[in-house]
């Protein structure tokens, strides 16, 4: 299966503007963000000062989209399937700051909490990570036709940039062989993921 | 001054959160079905959930993943079990 037509900047901002109004979440211009040049160079310190494994400022500004709570920032200069991409994976997060993971059953539990162990627990960060990824994935291949690939690439991405152990990937890894195979086989389990297919299904874009 | 024990109180509050599943003896890795829902041993010996608890014709048994070939406890349809009993044993 495949899109019903060629994507425009115009179905991305459509995109972006529902997710947003049914995940409670609002996407800002990154570049033009204050807090984002803070936060870059904060990272830039604690990365030179404790070696940490993360990306440098620019790297940080133009490469990563970054979610805090409800506020997503995206970079400039993305096209919009990358954008409804990588939103649907914020919006994920969106959606676990506001719910906690699964609702918050069985999972971590939402708001500030949520906040402060993603930065504090790795094992947080990759499960908040794989679900988002996950939802990234039902996407593409519900609407976009795409094939998974190997889920040892799903631990690949963490590698740089998000303060891994081996211990860490290993668990990445893991999740990644259980949510892959749902995925595959038809699986949609995540509200990010759910959503998007919805509003794109709306956009006359699929379906 | 006020800052900063409310910033105190709070760091502490949020420190002591516990985690939000019961430590287990389990092998890091290793897969299972409970109660309808698919669960990865996490490193620190958690069984972690790895998604929502199964719905529809969907059920949580030992399925194949068709790119690694690992076998793993997940929701998928009844067809791609490869053994008949949800919710049976543990997988490494």
């Amino acid at each position: 299966m495949a899109l019903k037509r060629a994507l425009t900047d115009l179905d991305a901002r459509y995109f972006l503007s529902e997710m947003g109004n049914r995940l409670r979440g609002r996407v800002l211009d990154k570049a033009h963000a204050v807090e984002m040049q803070i936060v870059a160079n904060v990272l830039d310190t604690v990365r030179l000062v404790a070696g940490a494994s993360l990306p440098d400022a620019q790297t940080f500004m133009r490469d990563y989209a970054t979610t805090i709570g409800p506020l997503v920032y995206l970079p400039d200069g993305w096209d919009a399937k990358t954008r409804i991409d990588v939103g649907t994976h914020e919006f994920e997060h969106v959606n676990q700051f506001w719910r906690g993971e699964y609702g918050g059953v069985g999972g971590f539990s939402a708001g500030p909490s949520f906040a402060y162990l993603y930065l504090m627990d790795e094992e947080v960060r990759v499960r908040a990570e794989q679900r988002a990824m996950r939802a990234q994935w039902e996407v593409r291949r519900v609407v976009f036709g795409e094939e998974l690939p190997h889920p040892s690439t799903f631990a690949t991405i963490l590698e740089g940039g998000y303060a891994l152990s081996d211990k860490g990937l290993k668990l990445a890894r893991d999740l990644a062989e259980i949510w892959t195979t749902e995925v595959h086989y038809g699986r949609i389990d995540t509200a990010a993921g759910e959503t998007a297919i919805r509003v794109l299904t709306a956009a006359g874009l699929h379906g | 001054m006020r800052l900063s024990i409310v910033s105190t109180l709070l760091g502490i509050t949020l420190a002591a959160c516990p985690h939000p599943e019961p430590r287990s003896n389990c092998a890091p890795g290793s897969t299972k079905c409970e109660q309808g829902r698919s669960y990865v041993c996490s490193p620190g010996q958690y069984w972690t959930p790895s998604s929502n608890p199964c719905e529809g014709p969907r059920m949580c048994c030992l399925s194949q993943n068709p790119s690694s070939g690992r076998s793993v406890f997940a929701c998928v349809p009844p067809e791609a079990c490869i053994e008949a009993h949800a919710d049976a044993g543990e997988v490494e």
